[in-house]
């Protein structure tokens, strides 16, 4: 574990819902640069933390930090925009836009996002709008579908949704990268692919977070693990630590 | 005059009861905002019409026909409308839509076979009797005695009857009722008969104190609606309830108000309301 | 030939309801269903202002759309927080609330009897007086509302509306401030829609309740359903074609009753058919 500061950490967050608590008291830090898995069994509370971190929920206690910087509260889109990206459980796209516009809109700060600029439509717009889109086919090909870029999203497999999706998130050119479930429904070879650009981001210098029932997966790429069970820490560690530590055998041989 | 401020409340308030009753068992039910929810009134009160008064039938008989004829024709629609969509997954704004579409065909249809022109339901002149200060005729009592005991009778029915906790288990989760065994189109299509039968006889109940036109669906529907979500939408027992509440708002509020006025404030309320707590009426909000 | 103009100028009306309604339904997935009341709102407040304020018509035009934009922001709230239906209803309960208004509140609005003296404009030392110079107001107005509409669609805005429309969260997630974007929308929406009801109370030079019904909502709902959700082109078109029927249906001499009510079934019918059989309507590509 780094020695430094971690890039994103939470403080004791708890969320409850009318008669459950989905996650109590749960403190993890995440280093910067590091590749960090969530695990647990079902219902974990493992999206929950992912929508808390994004702001897609509002804590009941406990604080949030961004390289030092207080984020709780904070609504989804200006977490996007700070720098930390998210991809769904449950693939989220815009089915009836093209790949490439699906990738074009994970792009930050454009001018043309301000109405009245849409309508006068500078030069500067313009330049912006060929450099997206230049932006965007790199993307394309970087997740490995460029000859998709003008097909409808919706016609994709959903492996090739996924791509789709994480193009998106690559597009606002974030620091922290939190992915769900990414392994989930893909082949082999797909499987394979999503290493690859796992590692290839890594090596770009962005943190990588990711939920994954994968086990495989997990204990071969990770640096770091956390084990969720009922909302709560159980271990953290390398894989070596996590692999043999009894607690964690048991709530996954317990379910 | 309190007193007939009540009796007039109570009587506007069982008509509206009925028709909430039915929009919102359909709501509930099969989650379709039925738009045409009017017309089937309007459609109601003419079918009696020409049933009592243009061909002669007997009160009870041409009651029946109207209410037959009408569910009828309601199924019709949605078989070739609603179902489809159904069908295809549309989104529920296409259902609505399609609803609104039909309404004003019906409409106009209406409207170019009667004229735009008031039609009466003759029941002869009536004696009003007056019973501790208000006044009150033989029909008003008809409308009240008849309102409460049919919706006595179908809350039972959807309680206790077979057929009814098929209709509460659909509404309750349709994906759950299909594996239990319940066929929900056919649920849907008693919803719809049940449904229609009601505003059926709301707009016979009406038209025999108030006389008949093409455009009486309109602010029918609009009662409905405010008095379902009132209720609680998808609420049957709190939809009665509303249509009661919305009675006496309206009878106690022309008093100070003009009667032009009178639907747009229950309605601005109303919306006030779902604006700033939607979950007070049962809506769910969104995120 | 004063037909001629006549249809033109109303074709041209209809023109800006369906493209600024389509930015909202079509585009956005907003479903607005109460889209009669803001062109209501530019139209009364057109002529209160020509009569009282007197104020050059350039303005007035611009305040009737204001009007309606600030109530396209007060509708456009609820439109944050309620699902689909729900958004439908209310848009639909404003209309209803509206046309109230509009009936009722006499001392400004003169209730049923309407606010008559809406005189033709005049820019400057142009008078649009007749039929045809008026038509070339209204052409102008449309083709500017069209460009304006057709630069915001094509624009990254416009994607992140079309993006929200397709999935919200996912457009949250992707860093769009979705309730914004929303909000805006609808005040535009509304914006064009009050310069619409602004030219339609000059031409027939009288604030009228009647042509704000809730039935002129739906009705230019079925025009943007038939043009096809998310296709200027298609709004274009359609206002035309939905214009020009019922009128040649009066000029070929079937008595007025009976127009309006074949009017009202033809467009009832295309809600229907339309949906049922040809989502995408004439030219959209928005299918389900």
């Amino acid at each position: 574990m780094s020695k430094t500061s971690p890039i994103l950490a939470t403080e004791n967050i708890t969320k409850q819902f009318t008669g459950l608590t989905a996650v109590k008291d749960l403190s993890i830090e995440v280093g910067e640069g590091e590749i960090t898995s969530i695990i647990g069994p079902n219902g974990a509370g493992k999206t929950t933390l992912f929508n808390l971190l994004t702001g897609f929920l509002k804590p009941n206690h406990g604080e949030i930090h961004f390289r030092g910087q207080r984020i709780t509260g904070l609504p989804p889109y200006r977490i996007t925009r700070l720098g930390i990206a998210r991809t769904f459980q449950l693939i989220r796209i815009f089915p009836k836009l093209s790949v490439l516009d699906n990738i074009m809109l994970g792009c930050l700060g454009l001018k043309g996002d301000n109405l009245f600029y849409a309508v006068l439509k500078t030069k500067e717009i313009v330049n912006q709008f060929y450099r997206t889109k230049e932006d965007a086919l790199i993307i394309l090909e970087t997740v490995g579908l460029p000859e998709f870029a003008h097909e409808y999203a919706n016609h994709l497999s959903y492996g090739q949704q996924k791509l789709v999706e994480i193009g998106r998130v690559l597009a606002s050119d974030p620091q922290i990268i939190l992915l769900d479930e990414p392994m989930a429904g893909l082949s082999i070879t797909m499987i394979d692919r999503m290493i690859d650009l796992i590692f290839r981001l890594k090596k770009q210098g962005k943190t990588i977070v990711f939920i994954e029932h994968n086990l495989g997966v997990v204990m071969g790429i990770s640096e770091r693990i956390f084990v969720l069970n009922f909302g709560q820490k159980i271990a953290s560690g390398s894989p070596a630590d996590i692999r043999s530590n009894e607690e964690v055998i048991d709530a996954y041989l317990g379910i | 005059m309190l007193i007939q401020l009540i009796t007039n409340a109570i009587i506007a308030g069982s008509i509206y009861s009925l028709i909430a009753f039915g929009f919102t068992l359909i709501y509930g039910t099969m989650r379709f905002f039925n738009m045409g929810y009017g017309v089937t009134f309007m459609l109601g009160a003419y079918l009696f019409y020409i049933s009592f008064n243009m061909l002669g039938f007997p009160f009870l008989i041409a009651l029946g026909v109207s209410v037959g004829l009408t569910s009828f024709i309601m199924i019709l629609v949605d078989h070739f409308s609603y179902l489809r969509l159904r069908r295809m997954r549309a989104p529920s704004w296409a259902i609505i839509m399609v609803s609104i579409g039909v309404a004003i065909i019906l409409e106009s249809l209406m409207t170019v076979i009667f004229g735009s022109d008031v039609r009466t339901v003759r029941t002869g002149i009536q004696r009003s009797y007056t019973i501790g200060g208000a006044t009150i005729t033989p029909n008003q009592v008809t409308i009240l005695w008849v309102s409460i005991v049919v919706m006595v009778f179908l809350w039972l029915f959807l309680k206790k009857a077979k057929i009814g906790k098929a209709i509460r288990a659909t509404a309750n989760d349709p994906s759950m009722a299909t594996v239990v065994g319940i066929d929900t189109e056919w649920v849907f299509r008693v919803v719809i008969i049940i449904g229609s039968g009601l505003a059926c006889l709301a707009g016979v109940l009406v038209s025999l104190e108030t006389d008949i036109e093409p455009s009486m669906g309109q602010p029918a529907l609009l009662k409905a609606i405010v008095a379902s979500i009132i209720g609680g939408i998808g609420n049957v027992r709190g939809a009665m309830w509303g249509g009661f509440f919305l009675g006496f708002v309206e009878n106690f509020g022309i008093w100070k108000i003009s009667a032009g006025w009178k639907d747009g404030i229950a309605l601005a309320l109303l919306l006030v309301s779902i604006l700033f707590k939607p979950s007070l009426f049962g809506i769910e909000e969104e995120k | 030939m004063n037909f001629f103009f006549h249809v033109l100028i109303m074709c041209g009306i209809y023109m800006i309801l369906c493209l600024s309604l389509n930015l909202l339904v079509g585009f956005g997935g907003l479903f607005n269903v109460g889209h009669g009341a803001f062109y209501g709102i530019g139209a009364y407040v057109g002529a209160l202002v020509m009569i009282h304020l007197k104020l050059p018509f350039p303005l007035e035009l611009l305040m009737s759309g204001l009007a309606a934009a600030l109530f396209g922001i007060v509708v456009g709230f609820p439109s944050l927080r309620l699902k689909g239906d729900y958004l439908a209803l209310s848009t639909f309960g404003f209309a209803v609330v509206i046309y109230t208004v509009f009936m009722n509140w006499v001392p400004v609005t003169r209730g049923p009897m309407g606010i008559p003296g809406v005189l033709r404009p005049k820019i400057l030392f142009l008078r649009f007086d007749s039929l045809a110079a008026y038509l070339v107001l209204v052409a102008i107005i449309v083709a500017i509302s069209a460009f304006v509409l057709h630069r915001i669609v094509d624009s990254p805005f416009g994607k992140s509306l079309m993006a929200i429309r397709e999935d919200e969260t996912a457009a949250l997630a992707a860093g769009k401030n979705v309730s914004l974007i929303k909000v805006t929308v609808f005040s535009v929406g509304a914006f064009f829609a009050g310069i619409a009801g602004n030219l339609y109370v000059h031409y027939v030079t009288l604030a009228d309740p009647s042509a704000f019904v809730t039935d002129e909502s739906f009705l230019i709902f079925s025009m943007v359903v038939f043009g096809g959700m998310g296709s200027l082109r298609g709004s274009v078109l359609s206002a035309f074609v939905l214009v020009l029927f019922p009128e040649v249906l009066r000029f070929i001499g079937i008595p007025s009753f009976y127009a309006a009510q074949i009017r009202r079934m033809l467009f009832g019918l295309l809600l229907v058919v339309v949906i049922l059989k040809r989502p995408q309507g004439l030219l959209g590509s928005y299918k389900f």
